[in-house]
């Protein structure tokens, strides 16, 4: 799927030519289409993350641009210059693997270095350049130690400041908090961050954890079966998905099939017989009258009351089949008289609440702009 | 792998014997191996120790004892040091010694640059191949090793298909001297040893990170670099150990140098076939084989030393 033209132009950025581009890309492998006409545009100093389950092709496309995987069609343009058949070895790029793929018989200086060294570079500067990217990365006096001494989190500079310190245009980075336990992901994360803004290095990301992707990146481009189905910042992939497997992937949602019943330029009404009854959303949408839509809403933007709300459209009554207490949530299960259960959460602002219980009848309600409507 | 491999023998083992009869369990599995080695191995080296400090009589054994009673309750340990002096006095021990350690190690040399290929290819052919391919490794081991180097002589021969092929292709004019030369031990040293070297290799091979590979050529390194920066020195405890598993072996081989090998082709296997069947010297023949032993251990500690020193560099 190429985007389209409007989306492209959107996409376009500022500073005039794309960056990197990726045009047209397809990967067979025999009769398995791993990646299919998949174009995209990327960014100088952009962080650009490829969100997708496993087998969805995000890997592939990642191989493609550092030159593991020779594409089946297309072309790959680095600042302007045709990379789609360089060898590895003489790409502007480096990788940062899920594994990290450091050299075990090497100490960290030297892991480093490695890549200075095929530069041929003299031994002073190859020393400086190694002390600063070391530096960089917090890790001074650790340059004598070998792999196996080092700790995941250290591993994954070493990893990182390997692949930085030959000052690549473009650098990859497959699933990078990957090998990390939870506590560590969250402060690498940022740090990550941090480091990419200093450098200004152009990232692409590929990963299957949304949560990383949404805070790493500055545009997500959401894949499956090899396309792309949506390329937009964190805000516009969550609250505006085109798509429902988009909404589904990305967080968590309730989804309902409806049929267009009332459509106007700043509203329309759609008939959900799973919800029984109709949902209001306030802007216009793109589809013929009468046309089978599906309805997203996110569970954090439905309200739980125990009196009837206001409000004339979109509001239900149900029964709470489930409450989870997370802190600083409230999961909430809640039956409707349809037998569809419908997923909310609440936050737990109030110290001293009466909470809702088990089993208890319930008004639900959200505002007519919570609902997104996607035809795909 | 091996570590893998061991740590999972071990672990079984342990399972095996379960956590509360493990000291009475683990005591017992190792102690039947360490007794048939003990047996077979240990005591036999004991008595060929006993019979290289004895001295020649014409008896059955053919050997003096070493402990004798010396008249009046005196128990006398006689041991006679001549015959090392005497193996390291006589030019020709020196020499068959010094010709079989260059053998062996130019078969070596010569199994390890045909093995590696081999063993990589097989590591990194697809996998219902490498199956195949390894399975044709082991395959000659079907086949009793004496017949397979009489197969040689038969190949070798003058009559024989090589010189028959070569013949007909023109390349020579007559039949040329193969069999009973240097080329020839060679030839089946390194045929009958190579299993030993591509086996170990296989498994170091096998078990490299490809990944590595990409991270090589990802910064930069061309793959025939890479191959001498990464995959080599990564794989260099099956080089050590294909080359101790040739190179041990192929130092006292008899066979060989017996069966393929001219008369001039002097090794020390069968100089102590000599002295034991021919000169029925006993004594000298048990010295020889201590002496090789001894050469042997001292490559085997000197490799390991170096081994371990790589890996804590």
């Amino acid at each position: 799927m190429s985007p389209a033209p409007a989306e492209r132009a959107a996409a376009a950025p500022v500073s005039g030519e794309p960056y990197v581009r990726i045009d047209r890309l397809t990967k067979r492998f025999g009769e398995f289409v791993a990646v299919q006409q998949v174009s995209l545009d990327i960014r100088r100093g952009e962080i650009f993350c490829l969100l997708g389950g496993s087998g969805c092709g995000k890997t592939t496309l990642l191989r493609m641009l550092a030159g593991f995987e020779a594409p089946s069609e297309g072309a790959i343009y680095i600042d302007g210059v045709d990379v789609t058949l360089v060898p590895p070895y003489e790409r502007p790029v480096n990788m940062m693997f899920q594994s990290f793929a450091l050299f075990p018989h090497m100490t960290v200086e030297q892991n480093v270095a490695f890549g200075l060294r095929q530069d041929g570079l003299r031994g002073a500067d190859i020393a400086r350049r190694v002390a600063e990217i070391l530096a960089l990365v917090k890790l001074e006096g650790y340059d004598k130690r070998k792999p196996h001494q080092l700790s995941g989190g250290q591993k994954q500079r070493v990893a990182l400041a390997r692949a930085l310190v030959k000052r690549p245009k473009l650098l990859l980075l497959d699933e990078p908090l990957g090998a990390l336990d939870k506590k560590l992901r969250e402060h690498t994360q940022f740090e990550l961050v941090n480091l990419q803004q200093q450098l200004g290095v152009t990232f692409v990301i590929v990963t299957h954890d949304q949560e990383e992707a949404m805070t790493l990146a500055a545009r997500i481009g959401v894949m499956r079966a090899g396309q792309i189905l949506q390329v937009g910042t964190p805000t516009d992939i969550y609250e505006f998905p085109n798509s429902r497997y988009v909404a589904d992937f990305i967080g968590s949602v309730n989804l309902a099939e409806g049929r267009l019943i009332e459509d106007a330029p700043d509203h329309v009404r759609i008939d959900v017989p799973q919800l029984g009854g109709t949902v209001y959303v306030d802007h216009g949408v793109s589809a013929p009258p009468d046309a089978q839509v599906s309805v997203a809403i996110r569970p954090e933007k439905i309200h739980l009351s125990r009196e009837r709300p206001a409000q004339q459209d979109n509001v239900l009554g149900g029964v709470i089949t489930g409450i989870a207490y997370l802190g600083d949530v409230t999961r909430y299960l809640v039956r409707l008289p349809t037998g569809y259960v419908l997923r909310v959460s609440a936050p737990n602002v109030f110290r001293h609440e009466e909470r809702l219980a088990d089993a208890e009848t319930v008004w639900i309600h959200w505002h007519a702009s919570a609902a997104v409507v996607v035809t795909g | 792998m091996n570590s893998r491999v061991q740590s999972g023998l071990l672990g079984a083992v342990t399972r095996l014997t379960g956590p509360g009869r493990s000291a009475v369990g683990r005591w017992f599995v190792i102690a039947v191996p360490y007794f048939w080695l003990a047996l077979f191995f240990l005591v036999p080296f004991l008595i060929v120790l006993k019979i290289a400090f004895s001295n020649v009589q014409l008896s059955m054994p053919p050997v003096e004892p070493v402990v004798v009673w010396a008249g009046d309750k005196v128990l006398q340990l006689r041991l006679h040091f001549s015959n090392f002096a005497f193996v390291f006095g006589d030019r020709l021990y020196i020499a068959a010694f010094v010709n079989s350690l260059q053998i062996a190690a130019v078969s070596t040399l010569f199994a390890l640059l045909i093995g590696y290929p081999m063993a990589y290819g097989i590591a990194r052919a697809p996998g219902t191949w490498r199956n195949i391919l390894f399975l044709l490794v082991v395959l000659p081991f079907f086949t009793s090793f004496l017949l397979r180097v009489y197969a040689w002589m038969g190949l070798l021969g003058r009559n024989g298909p090589i010189n028959g092929l070569l013949l007909a292709l023109g390349l020579i004019r007559e039949p040329v001297q193969l069999l009973q030369t240097d080329f020839a031990v060679y030839l089946g040293m390194v045929y009958s040893y190579l299993p030993f070297m591509v086996l170990p290799l296989y498994t170091a091979i096998e078990k490299l990170d490809l990944t590595l590979l990409e991270a090589a050529a990802d910064l930069g390194c061309r793959p025939t670099k890479a191959f001498f920066r990464i995959t080599l020195p990564l794989t260099k405890e099956g080089i050590f150990a294909g080359c101790l598993l040739v190179f041990i072996p192929a130092v006292g081989e008899y066979v060989i140098p017996a069966l393929l090998g001219g008369p001039d082709t002097l090794m020390i296997g069968r100089v102590v076939w000599d002295e034991f069947f021919g000169n029925r010297d006993w004594p000298v023949a048990s010295a020889l084989a201590i002496v090789l032993l001894a050469i042997l251990a001292g490559f085997v500690l000197l490799l390991q030393r170096v081994q371990s020193r790589g890996q804590e560099a």
